[in-house]
């Protein structure tokens, strides 16, 4: 029973910021829900074992993104951005943010995934190189990389349409 | 302000957006519920108390088969579950109409003698409605059976259709099961339980059942077993094995499954009658969590497989494939050339097992998902006719491979498979970039895969 207190404390302290992480990633806020629940369904077998690790939500995060990836693979069954959720999510966007979300989605995946770990998940350089197991260079590189393009994306029309 | 300041605000609001809008989510529960139902039914089935029934299930691994209490009267769950709107049933009448030229989210799923039935939407002027597009002359001519709007939640599964025959077929839809018995122009509700990876064996398919804990979604409870199987319009339990049902295949011999009675290993078992009594079983995988993630933990990745049109089993875990000819004995080691695609550069785990489609036990095809550069994906497909044991790369980018025979085959190729800003092409529904230049395709070889040719659809 402990177990499982501690379980639902762990859910409802990562779920939000994850969920958060993963509708940036795919633009799909209903999609993100999604694989972080299944994430999460995977992690609760493991707990006993997950919760001893320095980083349990770095393992929950890690498995949420590898399905959205995977899904868009397979896609054929993983039909995201309609029915009833996607109205509730995409109706409230704003002008501004619709062109945010469709700027992020232009972007390569590794770009997207550095900006959105270190502006929404607030992980340092070296947090973000070692969840990614990658030289802190190449993530700034890529933080730069995807802040130029995103600069450029966001840039009034007449601007943009001189690159296309 | 810089720009970076600039960007660190839009990408905060956005975020602050999507915690408000966001739902509430639903703490996922273990099987608790499920287990007290399977220990009174081994309670009645032992004439013991619960308490002994538990005390023998949590050590049934011990215990020779004969000895274990897992064997369950057939009166208890095996009958058929009675459906709960057989009253109330509901029947859709598909509208059949020439090709709608916008067809998405294909996938082939039926394709025997001359009949190939795909699944998917047809969208009109922005309205998407699951659709069957059907040919009975081997792709020569269609139509589409439009059937009915396509389903929110669970999954967002458009809807999933499997046909055991060219007549007889269940559709998943609307979180109900519905059946048709002439091609799929009317459906019958069956019962309301929502059912997934449809696995065809004869008259019989084989499903998964979803529920919250699948979707996160609030929905129908799960029956009693977690998997069914289905013969007509008749709905069986699959009885789940001792420590619950994760995962299984069907062949004409019987049920090969995993448990979930342990984190640390994978436990299989196998079944020849429904799931009655349940057979320790061999997995060939002894790193069960599967490949270490960049993290440092663990992450699953095993799937199993049946023969589409034979006994055999395929299990693929940490990249490497295995084959059984009869329910989980004797794995043998077959990746062969298909474990240097599948490890090339890749950094993610979970895709990069070969994904089999076998014809029968001799003639199968794989497909490997590789990453030639960190944000580029690609698929390379192996085509075997000695059931493994050599390999002939087919250097197409195909998925959803159906064969019809040894060398017929249909597959669907993604136009673009590259990550980098087109993601999406080919794969959702409502956010096709303009960029998607090249749609899904339908493909179409007689000689193995040695030639492949369009399949045009007017």
């Amino acid at each position: 029973m402990d177990d499982d207190a501690d379980f639902a404390a762990f859910y409802a302290a990562c779920r939000p910021r994850l969920v958060t992480i993963l509708a940036a990633l795919t633009g799909n806020l209903t999609e993100a829900e999604d694989v972080v629940q299944e994430a999460f369904t995977r992690a609760l077998p493991r707990w006993g074992r997950l919760r001893e690790y320095d980083d349990a939500e770095a393992w929950v995060y890690r498995v949420a993104s590898n399905l959205a990836r995977s899904r868009w693979r397979r896609s054929l069954r993983v039909v995201t951005d309609y029915g009833a959720d996607t109205h509730r999510a995409a109706g409230e966007l704003s002008p501004d943010r619709v062109a945010l979300v469709a700027a992020l989605r232009a972007l390569p995946l590794d770009q997207r995934e550095a900006l959105v770990l270190f502006h929404i998940a607030d992980l340092s350089v070296d947090d973000i190189a070692r969840r990614l197991e990658l030289p802190a260079g190449t993530v700034k590189a890529r933080l730069s990389r995807g802040r130029r393009a995103m600069a450029q994306l966001l840039a009034p029309l007449d601007k943009v349409t001189a690159h296309d | 302000m810089t720009d970076h300041d600039v960007l660190d605000g839009q990408l905060k609001d956005l975020a602050a957006h999507y915690r408000s809008a966001m739902s509430a989510g639903t703490v996922p529960q273990r099987r608790r519920a499920h287990r007290h139902r399977v220990l009174r039914v081994a309670a009645a089935a032992t004439g013991v108390t619960a308490l002994v029934a538990a005390a023998a299930l949590a050590g049934v691994f011990a215990l020779p088969r004969h000895e274990a209490p897992v064997e369950q009267t057939a009166t208890a769950v095996t009958q058929p579950t009675e459906p709960p709107e057989r009253a109330g049933a509901v029947t859709i009448n598909a509208k059949e109409t020439a090709p709608v030229r916008d067809f998405r989210v294909p996938r082939i799923v039926f394709a025997r003698d001359k009949a190939l039935y795909m699944s998917g939407l047809t969208c009109e002027s922005g309205t998407c409605t699951f659709a069957l597009r059907v040919s009975r002359d081997a792709g020569t001519t269609w139509h589409d059976l439009t059937i009915g709007s396509a389903q929110p939640g669970h999954d967002n599964a458009p809807g999933e259709a499997a046909f055991t025959d060219a007549e007889h077929g269940l559709l998943s839809l609307h979180n109900r099961l519905f059946a048709t018995s002439n091609a799929g122009r009317t459906w019958t509700s069956v019962t309301n339980r929502v059912l997934t990876d449809f696995n065809v064996v004869g008259t019989r398919v084989y499903a998964r059942e979803m529920g919250a804990q699948d979707t996160g979604v609030a929905g129908p409870t799960v029956g009693p077993s977690g998997a069914v199987w289905v013969d007509g319009t008749t709905i069986h339990e699959l009885l789940p094995p001792p420590g619950g049902l994760a995962g299984f295949a069907a062949t004409p011999d019987g049920v090969y499954a995993l448990s979930n009675a342990s984190s640390a290993n994978l436990v299989a078992f196998s079944t020849t009658d429904g799931g009655k009594t349940w057979t320790p079983a061999t997995a060939p995988c002894t790193t069960p969590q599967g490949k270490a993630g960049r993290d440092g933990s663990r992450v699953p990745v095993w799937s199993i497989k049946a023969d589409s049109n034979g006994r055999g089993l395929w299990f693929s875990c940490d990249r490497i494939l295995y084959r059984s000819a009869y329910l989980g004995a004797a794995w043998v080691d077959v990746t062969g050339p298909l474990a240097a695609r599948a490890d090339e550069n890749t950094p993610d785990i979970l895709p990069n097992s070969p994904t089999v489609v076998s014809y029968d036990g001799s003639t199968a095809w794989a497909s490997v998902f590789t990453m030639p550069a960190a944000s580029k994906a690609d698929v390379d497909l192996f085509r075997t006719t000695d059931g493994g044991a050599t390999w002939v790369h087919v250097d197409r980018k195909m998925r959803e491979l159906t064969a019809l025979d040894a060398q017929t085959a249909f597959a669907l190729a993604e136009g673009d498979l590259d990550m980098t800003g087109n993601a999406n092409c080919g794969t959702y529904i409502d956010t096709q970039p303009a960029s998607c230049t090249k749609p899904v395709v339908l493909y179409r070889t007689s000689d193995g895969g040695a030639t492949w040719s369009d399949v045009a659809i007017p």
